[in-house]
């Protein structure tokens, strides 16, 4: 087991604190890219859960990144529920006009960043968003993403394969090259060490 | 993909299909490069925002139970290696106090708590926090597990500079007894602990009585506790709210559950789209309800030879700068004419044309985080 969570477990605030910050942003974007209305809220949830159990918990970096995630799913599934039970407030006829307005004038004032990346994963069919993210996001192998996905590995890779060909084929991404190409080292940082590099210590 | 990535690591996309490998495709693709980059870019500070929050939960939620694991959680070695399985959606790890956990057992782990969550209390001022509920959600709940025995609020807070949804002090609770709700300042009482003992899983709902209110009226829930026995009757259960705009959630009422465990809460003077939950003894909390609230807007035509015909939109309760749109009725549908945003006064002014026959209008608000679509009266503009 690495050194974090180890010292996370026992007890030290310097050890979790790594292991927060390294694990954190990739919780919250994968919590956008499963749609979540309250990301914050649901991963302050999911480390409640985390924090709670981290005593019980077995395994090493690789079942700790798959357990948190797992939960951090089974929380955003809880709170998708929750909202499907929530009143909508429709807009009325003839009003969309304005909404469709709102919605580009974001995109233009946004940019290419990360809220945007992950937005535009987020577009993909929700199996092929799911297993994009978790294997880029979250840093998990196909097998841990198969796990949690309740999917065999060859589904899977699939998913994965026909969400990054998608991905590549959408022309916002290929503007993406023009934007940073010959900033672009031989390798994207994010495939080199999608989790910032530090994870696999803990 | 390279060979210099190491071949088992999970960044490694080698092999994801049979014959085909998407490391090799990935690299080919700049643009695919770059947004995978950025997928997995470094932190951005927003995302580290709730670092506090975090440190204090982990003090709060890991340290004072770890000395009373054994009476709290029996034997380590019976815990399954995952926690929580993608095969078990429904599974939960056991819960403090699960089915059959009360006794002589809890009550020692409870006594254990106490010490140590005091110990750490009296070290961090956590406590203090959270009496006053000035902790953010996860924390407030953290603080609820280690010290609801001895009145922490169940969970989520109040943010300092949280807003309520209504007037101040406005808020009635019905039922066998109730308190008072705390003023709509940002420090909310502590409430106290329920005295009932819970039988199983305890399972706590509420319900809006509408869902969706005009700005200004009241709405009322119905809270519900039950147990293995059913309902749970004298239990004290907190209605939350948490305003549009805002993270946290603050206390906004208390009831005691009556008969078949329901009790009646009523917030009045809603003026803001909220999300409501209630929480109950032993850490039980409901899934929150959202109540949608429409300012009233009146619509009002002016004519005289002095001034060019106009439709004024008045919408006392909504902000400056919202949006309303004129519509005209054309046939059987409403049309959009003009779009206008309120003024400091809470108005909008719409110049009109006379036409050869009378035609009716209409202004709608359009929705926004703190509030609901909201249509007004229909006004008649003469024929000239």
């Amino acid at each position: 087991m690495g050194g974090l969570l180890a010292r996370a477990r026992s007890g030290d605030e310097a050890g979790f604190l790594e292991l927060w910050r390294a694990l954190q942003p990739r919780l919250l974007r994968y919590l956008h890219v499963l749609g979540c209305d309250d990301p914050d809220d649901v991963a302050g949830e999911t480390w409640l859960q985390v924090v709670r159990d981290l005593h019980k918990f077995v395994g090493a970096d690789e079942d700790f990144r798959r357990w948190l995630f797992t939960v951090a799913r089974h929380r955003a599934i809880d709170a998708a529920r929750a909202r499907m039970r929530r009143p909508v407030s429709p807009m009325a006829d003839g009003l969309d006009g304005f909404a469709d307005g709102q919605l580009v004038e974001d995109e233009v004032l946004d940019g290419m960043s990360v809220k945007k990346a992950v937005a535009m994963l987020a577009g993909l069919s929700q199996d092929q968003a799911e297993a994009v993210a978790l294997r880029v996001i979250a840093g998990l192998d196909t097998p841990s993403v198969a796990s949690i996905l309740g999917k065999s590995p060859g589904a899977v890779r699939v998913a994965l394969h026909r969400g990054l060909r998608a991905l590549a084929a959408d022309p916002r991404v290929q503007a993406l090259a023009a934007d940073h190409g010959s900033g672009l080292p031989g390798q994207a940082p994010g495939l080199v060490a999608p989790w910032g590099g530090g994870l696999n210590e803990y | 993909m390279s060979t210099d990535l190491p071949g088992h690591r999970p960044d490694d996309l080698s092999g994801d299909v049979p014959g085909e490998h998407l490391g090799d495709f990935v690299s080919s693709e700049p643009g695919l490069q770059a947004l995978l980059g950025m997928l997995a870019a470094d932190a951005t500070p927003d995302e580290l925002a709730g670092e506090g929050a975090a440190l204090a939960m982990f003090r709060a939620s890991s340290q004072p139970t770890r000395p009373f694991e054994p009476l709290a959680f029996g034997p380590p070695a019976a815990e399954p290696r995952f926690l929580e399985g993608p095969h078990t959606p429904g599974a939960r790890i056991t819960r403090t106090g699960a089915p059959g956990g009360r006794g002589p057992r809890r009550q020692g782990r409870r006594v254990g708590l106490m010490a140590a969550a005091v110990t750490l209390a009296a070290a961090a001022g956590f406590a203090v926090a959270a009496y006053t509920e000035a902790l953010p959600s996860p924390l407030q709940q953290a603080a609820y597990h280690v010290l609801g025995f001895a009145g922490v609020p169940a969970a989520h807070h109040t943010a300092p500079n949280a807003t309520s949804s209504r007037a101040p002090g406005k808020t009635h609770g019905h039922g066998p007894s109730h308190q008072p709700g705390p003023s709509a300042s940002a420090s909310a009482q502590p409430s106290s602990s329920s005295p009932v003992t819970l039988t199983g899983p305890a399972r706590l709902s509420v319900t809006a009585a509408s869902g969706r209110i005009i700005a200004g009226h009241s709405e009322t829930f119905t809270a519900q506790l039950t147990d293995k026995s059913g309902g749970v009757t004298g239990a004290s259960v907190n209605l939350l709210e948490r305003v549009a705009g805002q993270k946290a959630w603050r206390q906004a009422g208390t009831a005691t559950t009556g008969a078949n465990g329901t009790a009646v809460i009523t917030a009045p003077d809603v003026t803001v789209n909220a999300a409501f939950r209630v929480s109950g003894p032993d850490g039980t909390l409901s899934k929150p309800v959202l109540v949608i609230v429409t300012p009233p807007v009146s619509a009002r035509f002016s004519s005289s030879s002095a001034m060019t015909p106009a439709i004024t939109a008045s919408s006392p309760l909504a902000e400056p700068g919202n949006t309303v749109v004129l519509q005209v009725l054309a046939g059987k549908h409403w049309m959009n004419v003009q779009m206008a945003k309120l003024n400091g006064a809470r108005q909008a002014r719409f110049t009109v044309r006379s036409r050869l026959m009378q035609r009716r209008y209409r202004v709608v608000l359009l929705p926004t985080a703190s509030h609901g679509l909201s249509v007004s009266n229909a006004v008649m503009v003469p024929p000239r």
